[in-house]
């Protein structure tokens, strides 16, 4: 029989300050929100979970939406299902797209926002679409109050933009004792949006792309891709090129692309599948934005 | 660690590890045996329990997050007049669902209709999905889970 080792410390805040302070005191301790992350991989009933974990489930400032008419913000612990209930004409549609294929009900239940940016292990199915969206993140931290003059808060917040988040190696930047409580997201209208996870030989490719149109003219396009390997692959010069073009493409326009984009793939070292699989979802997306219809969201 | 919470309505305080999964603990320490043993990573959906009236794998919960909480497992659920709606909608439609399967597909069928009283066939088609089990036909759960809707909604409108 193995040797269990002890029990781990739970630390259950039900405000964002003592959450700060807790995990400013405890910055290895584990985060715990919808858990789906920290347990899957669990074998046998035990979790052996080590050290300390502070369930954040309890914090209700962390679980709170809020609408304005520039942006939808919301908090980190908000569970993939209550933003799929907000529906389509709330939530950006690849992000609705991507929410509703993360897994069956009662994944969705349990899985939060905060948790799928936050995770290291997997693709962070939605980071690519809160990057495109240009959306950003607050991070708060504890601060201690120093000086009698100076009037600080409890904890230290900052705002940066998600692309920001993640650096080269795909890996999160963020200091120890900082959290991620709230997720802002502009409220832009894209003529279309599409969102693509195909699982693949070795990893899976993640493909987002926005387009807006005005009179038959690409006035903006975004394309990413994702994989494990890289967390995000763009290229402006090429979104850029494409800018300003009538649309529908020419086939001769559409082969020129394939052509760049494949080129440009086979430079970042991602295997001839994954190539292959981006060029031919980039193909399919200029066509669909090509097609005649009313300038609407597909 | 103490946990208290309310299992099927009545209060329950459990002395067993803050990491052990509340599958576990309702089958092992509170001899709930409607909550199955399955993958343990959530998708199988046979361990499902309401968790404060929201769907969720109890494989996934580990037991210090079900602290105060309210657990609705089919044993407590069994009780309800919504469960005799969900079994008499699944007998009509001719579902024949097996022991390992069955407690999780009533649960999850309660939980969408406690949701959407009339469900669309793609709200149908996700719920069918929490449950990988594959005892019963796809067409027949379908059909078995619009008879006991009606069932559902027929008793609210009735009081």
């Amino acid at each position: 029989m193995a040797k269990l080792n002890r029990p781990p410390v739970i630390y259950s805040p039900t405000t964002i300050q003592d959450l700060l302070k807790i995990y400013h005191l405890n910055p290895d301790a584990l985060i715990y929100a919808g858990g789906t992350g920290l347990l899957s991989g669990a074998e046998g009933d035990i979790l052996h979970i080590r050290g300390s974990v502070i369930n954040i489930a309890g914090v209700e400032e962390l679980k709170k939406i809020n609408r304005t008419d520039r942006y939808l913000e919301l908090g980190a612990s908000v569970p993939v299902s209550k933003v799929i209930d907000l529906g389509k004409s709330i939530v950006p549609e690849a992000l609705y797209i991507a929410l509703k294929q993360m897994g069956p009900p009662q994944i969705r239940n349990m899985a939060t926002i905060g948790g799928n940016i936050c995770r290291q292990a997997n693709t962070m199915d939605i980071f690519p679409i809160l990057h495109l969206h240009d959306c950003q993140v607050e991070l708060r931290r504890f601060r201690e109050y120093r000086s009698p003059r100076r009037f600080l808060k409890g904890s230290g917040s900052k705002w940066i933009p998600v692309s920001r988040l993640i650096d080269n190696d795909g890996k999160i930047i963020m200091e120890s004792g900082e959290i991620l409580t709230r997720i802002r997201i502009p409220n832009e209208n894209w003529t279309f949006e599409s969102y693509r996870k195909i699982d693949g030989p070795g990893s899976p490719l993640i493909f987002t792309a926005l387009a807006r149109l005005d009179k038959h003219i690409l006035t903006d396009i975004r394309l990413s891709y994702s994989t494990v390997r890289e967390k995000l692959i763009r290229n402006r010069d090429l979104e850029a090129e494409m800018i300003g073009r009538r649309v529908p493409f020419s086939g001769r326009d559409l082969t020129l692309l394939e052509g760049k984009l494949e080129a440009y793939f086979k430079g970042t070292g991602e295997s001839s599948f994954t190539t292959a699989r981006a060029s031919a979802l980039t193909i399919q997306f200029l066509e669909k934005i090509s097609e005649p219809v009313d300038e609407g969201r597909v | 660690m103490n946990i208290i919470c309310n299992v099927n309505g009545k209060e329950v305080a459990v002395e067993t590890r803050p990491d052990k999964k509340l599958s576990a603990v309702l089958r092992d320490d509170l001899n709930l045996k409607g909550i199955r043993k399955g993958c343990g990573t959530g998708r199988c959906g046979s361990c499902l329990i309401l968790l404060d009236d929201q769907l969720v794998a109890s494989c996934l919960v580990p037991a210090f997050a079900a602290r105060h909480k309210s657990i609705v497992t089919i044993e407590g659920f069994s009780q309800t007049k919504e469960f005799s709606d969900i079994v008499t909608g699944f007998k009509e439609a001719g579902v024949h669902l097996c022991s390992y399967c069955a407690p999780a597909r009533v649960l999850s069928t309660a939980y969408m209709l406690r949701k959407h009283i009339m469900p669309t066939e793609e709200q149908i088609n996700d719920i069918i999905s929490s449950v990988q089990c594959r005892c019963s036909s796809f067409s027949h759960l379908k059909k078995g889970i619009i008879q006991a809707s009606i069932h559902f909604s027929r008793r609210k409108d009735n009081g």
